[in-house]
């Protein structure tokens, strides 16, 4: 029972979706809308349940004093305030606006700025030109960088055409061919849920 | 140590303090370097340009604080040229902090125009599940019945005779993430709505098929793309002056690329004088 009625509920919301596309027929078309409605309220929840899912990891962190747990602290201060001052006086609100301003968008941006300095070391010692399928990257990648900015045009006026018939020929064919795959990948995956076959989702088999 | 091994091993620490040296020099000293204005940009800039007064536009706002330099001066500038062209805007987050954002345009742009909020522009609420709320959208009055500070949408000025996303006369997602796609999914076969992407430049390989397809009509990519826009609207912002620094940047990682691979060819070429086998 356990199993059997999560996975009616998956292959009957999967099949009115799946009918909404192919079939026209307004009462499909408004079950389909609904279930997509529940999902979102799902996706709503799923938040909820992922912040108590992380308070308690944190309190038993803190409880046990493991390593970082003063860090853990910090983390649930920001969490409960911003929660609570977003849900009494809602996220217009200057105090909440003034938390978003001055500590998580400056701090957030901080740490995502090293990232100019890791891709900066790394390009330095993973573009080596050691066989020809290493020259093809390692060109490709400074005529692109090149392209993306002015001086690439003052050192020579074809980088910028090249740069951009390498994104829209090149690139696009092989993600042209990346995204087919995936689909169909999807597809295929989709199928074997909606028919039971597949049941990661359901927290694996016991 | 011989040189050829010396510049294929420099410190992680004398990159860094190179990059630092190379971003603040422009802000210390700006280059004033050329700035190619593509034809991407250009496309974008027109389609919106096109949009005749009082049209619809939905912003859906995609990014949050660690892709901001380069999607936050595209937002401004799109909106800019938005409200100088008296076009309605619907800002949607489809990231949590795209609100935050939206209500920065709302402090700090809005004002400019004489925009009212309610009447010229409207702030929606963030919606959980990503792709499902895009899906969800085709039922707009189900999904969104309130702004993001809870005012029933139904009684604004901007929502009198809007049916849904088939009156919106241009979708311009700002995003570091994967919307755009969704939009292409849900939306533009529907209502064949113009979808301009825009966002940080890792954004054009994944969206690339699809404006190859014209399902997204044009794009404006990266800071580059904010610069472009800002030139092309005649709206100056920061992206402009920031493009001398990352012109900087990137200079400096094709001079060290350049540097391993001068010292590796020298390397090799010692090798074999020596008669050592390199694996590689």
């Amino acid at each position: 029972m356990r199993r059997t009625v999560p996975l009616l509920v998956g292959f009957i919301s999967g099949a009115i979706v799946v009918a909404k596309y192919f079939i026209a027929n307004k009462a499909l078309s408004t079950w389909g809308t609904n279930v997509i409605s529940w999902r979102n309220i799902v996706a709503a929840f799923a938040l909820g349940v992922g912040s108590i899912n992380l308070i308690q990891t944190h309190l038993r962190k803190m409880a046990r004093k493991e390593r970082g747990w003063d860090a853990s602290i910090l983390l649930l201060i920001s969490l409960v305030g911003f929660t609570v001052i977003g849900i009494a006086k809602g996220t217009t609100n200057p105090i909440y606006k003034w938390g978003f301003d001055y500590l998580y968008q400056p701090i957030y941006s901080a740490i995502s700025s090293l990232l100019a300095f890791m891709i900066t070391s790394a390009s330095y010692r993973a573009f080596k030109v050691k066989d020809w399928q290493s020259a093809v990257l390692t060109v490709t990648a400074v005529i692109v960088m090149l392209g993306a900015v002015g001086v690439g045009s003052l050192l020579y006026k074809g980088i910028p055409r090249w740069s951009q018939w390498i994104m829209d020929v090149v690139n696009t064919a092989g993600m042209r061919g990346i995204t087919i795959g995936g689909a169909l990948g999807a597809v295929a995956l989709s199928l074997r849920v909606l028919l039971g076959l597949e049941r990661g989702y359901l927290g694996g088999e016991r | 140590m011989p040189w050829y091994m010396r510049i294929q091993s420099i410190s992680k620490t004398a990159i860094w303090v190179a990059l630092v040296v190379a971003f603040a020099i422009p802000l210390i000293h700006p280059l004033g370097m050329p700035l190619n204005i593509t034809s991407a940009t250009t496309a974008a800039y027109n389609l919106i340009d096109s949009l005749p007064a009082g049209s619809i536009v939905f912003q859906s706002i995609g990014f949050n604080p660690a892709v901001d330099a380069e999607c936050w001066p595209q937002m401004v500038a799109i909106s800019r040229h938005f409200m100088s062209k008296n076009l309605k805007v619907i800002y949607y987050p489809y990231m949590q902090e795209g609100g935050m954002y939206a209500e920065r345009i709302k402090d700090s742009v809005a004002g400019d125009y004489g925009y009212e909020y309610g009447k010229d522009y409207v702030i929606l609420p963030f919606k959980a599940g990503g792709e499902t709320a895009i899906a969800g959208m085709k039922d707009f009055y189900t999904l969104f019945n309130t702004d993001v500070s809870g005012n029933s949408i139904k009684d604004m000025p901007i929502f009198q005779g809007f049916r849904g996303m088939q009156d919106v006369a241009a979708i311009v997602p700002v995003t570091g993430s994967d919307d755009p796609v969704y939009y292409v999914r849900y939306i533009e076969p529907v209502y064949h709505t113009p979808i301009v992407a825009c966002g940080t430049a890792p954004l054009l390989p994944v969206i690339g098929p699809f404006v190859a397809s014209k399902q997204i009509k044009s794009t404006v990519i990266g800071l580059s793309g904010a610069a472009e826009y800002e030139i092309l609207a005649k709206v100056p912002g920061s992206a402009t002056g920031a493009m001398d620094a990352q012109s900087m940047g990137h200079m400096l990682i094709v001079l060290l690329v350049a540097l391993g691979n001068i010292g590796l060819f020298f390397q090799k070429r010692a090798q074999k004088a020596a008669g050592v086998t390199s694996n590689g």
